[in-house]
């Protein structure tokens, strides 16, 4: 297979005329000495490449038809995202295993419920992208819960030692703080559901209508997935708030983490 | 009498560091047991060690002659409670914190007003909002708070020590009018005035040890000079 097999001459043309408003901002970089021309070639050409062997890989992929193939690569993206966020949450006790559990947990379920209900089509050219947005939202709601809620017991700790001392299981103990971390969590996944359409239109909607799909079939789709990215994302925060509370505590209802 | 409390052998590591070396004494009951020493001695790790806030690695601490080991330790922090060097109100009204004990464990509600009674702030404080008192007032607030679970024990971690004068003169009264009920109370003082105002039973520690208990009476007598 080769570039040409995935993408057109024209298509190239345009890619290369597209260029141009690289070329431009790294010119405009290094007029206003932004000292960021070398960053900007790097970062284009890693996007092309990345792209362009996602592209050859979908291709791949899309041609297998056993339904084995499609879980191992979504199990092997689940487990980077798990990767990544637990490299965010440095410092926090079992980060890896907390980030797995939140991160296959939240997007396995929904994503399979998805399928049997018939929801998704049971094939690689649907499930791998979309699996992949769900994945990325879970990984990046996992991240901010963790933190937030690293933060606020870094904060609360004399609070929880008084719940502790009132008689407060550590469930109780921890509570508001959870509750505080998952909500300021989700405010990106539910501010965004509600400037949909006003403020931006999203990136799948619009792929789908430049694609030639119907508008108001693209916006079912898009519906579909966001509303799978909310259920997903709102697992995850809770998953990995409890993961994480039940680390910081000791058998014996005690806080054993200390900043 | 049996003691309260025994503590036997206690020691406690964090960081590779042993926190307290062997720990031993006894606290009798309904009366005011205060820890003494320097700073970094170990003094509020011991109080910690008592309600399992924080756990021991060797050693022995009993209540009633009940390893604290066996009981849950939400029961034994009903039991035991504690009031800290900081007062720390939660959110909500002065009442809200009163009851908290009590909701958590889905215990009887005790009468608020004679718990303000009790530490002197009075009914009207009922509904004020916690987070508005002074810092005096939020530390009797704390005291009461603890006292609502209808503790056996009350461990006070250097309860004074963010006070001012006046403020800090009204809590020692409380704890002194506290014991003389039905109370053990446990105090961790650096302040050595205070623990000989009113202290009946002194421990001494030092770099994570105990080197003496005795009679307040006694310590202050035969210690006046100091301890090598």
């Amino acid at each position: 297979m080769n570039l040409e097999q995935i993408i057109s001459p024209e298509d190239l043309v345009r890619l290369a005329i597209a260029s141009v408003l690289i070329i431009l901002v790294m010119v405009l970089s290094h007029i206003r000495k932004l000292e960021m021309v070398s960053d900007l070639a790097i970062a284009s050409i890693r996007a092309f490449v990345q792209l362009m062997i996602l592209a050859l890989f979908l291709q791949v992929i899309f041609d297998l038809k056993e339904l084995i193939w499609i879980v191992i690569i979504l199990a092997a993206m689940m487990t980077i995202a798990a990767y990544t966020s637990a490299r965010r949450a440095r410092g926090i006790p079992r980060s890896f295993q907390v980030c797995a559990i939140s991160i296959f947990v939240s997007s396995s379920a929904i994503i399979v419920t998805m399928v049997a209900l018939g929801v998704i089509p049971q094939r690689a050219e649907y499930l791998i992208p979309l699996g992949g947005m769900v994945i990325g939202n879970a990984m990046n709601i996992t991240s901010l819960a963790l933190e937030r809620l690293r933060g606020e017991v870094d904060n609360n700790i004399m609070m929880i030692d008084n719940m502790l001392a009132l008689g407060a299981t550590s469930r109780q103990a921890i509570f508001p703080l959870v509750k505080k971390s998952v909500r300021a969590s989700l405010i990106p996944t539910v501010d965004n559901m509600k400037t949909m359409g006003l403020v931006w239109i999203p990136g799948l909607m619009s792929g789908m209508i430049i694609g030639g799909m119907d508008p108001s079939m693209a916006a079912v789709f898009q519906l579909i997935i966001i509303f799978m990215i909310l259920a997903s994302n709102t697992i995850a925060s809770i998953l990995s708030t409890m993961e994480l509370s039940k680390s910081l505590f000791g058998p014996a209802e005690q806080l054993v983490y200390r900043p | 009498m049996s003691p309260k409390i025994e503590a036997k052998n206690v020691t406690v590591r964090a960081g590779g560091k042993e926190i307290l070396h062997q720990v031993t004494t006894e606290v009798p009951e309904n009366q005011v047991f205060t820890v003494v020493g320097p700073s970094g001695a170990g003094k509020s790790t011991f109080l910690r060690t008592i309600n399992r806030l924080i756990d021991i690695v060797g050693g022995d601490i009993r209540l009633d002659g009940e390893p604290v080991t066996a009981l849950e330790p939400v029961i034994l922090r009903q039991r035991v409670g504690m009031v800290f060097q900081i007062p720390l109100p939660f959110e909500g009204t002065v009442e809200d914190n009163i009851m908290m004990g009590p909701r958590l464990s889905g215990s009887k509600e005790p009468d608020v007003g004679e718990l303000l009674d009790m530490v002197s702030l009075g009914r009207s404080f009922s509904d004020r909002k916690a987070s508005e008192l002074s810092v005096g007032e939020q530390q009797r607030m704390c005291i009461a708070r603890a006292i609502a679970n209808g503790p056996e024990v009350l461990l006070m971690d250097e309860p004074t020590a963010s006070l001012d004068p006046e403020s800090s003169r009204k809590v020692e009264d409380l704890i002194l009018s506290l014991s003389e009920g039905n109370l053990t109370l446990v105090l961790v003082t650096h302040n050595m005035d205070q623990g000989r105002r009113i202290g009946d039973w002194t421990m001494y520690m030092r770099d994570g040890r105990s080197l003496t208990t005795m009679e307040t009476g006694e310590f202050f007598e035969r210690y006046q000079g100091g301890i090598a």
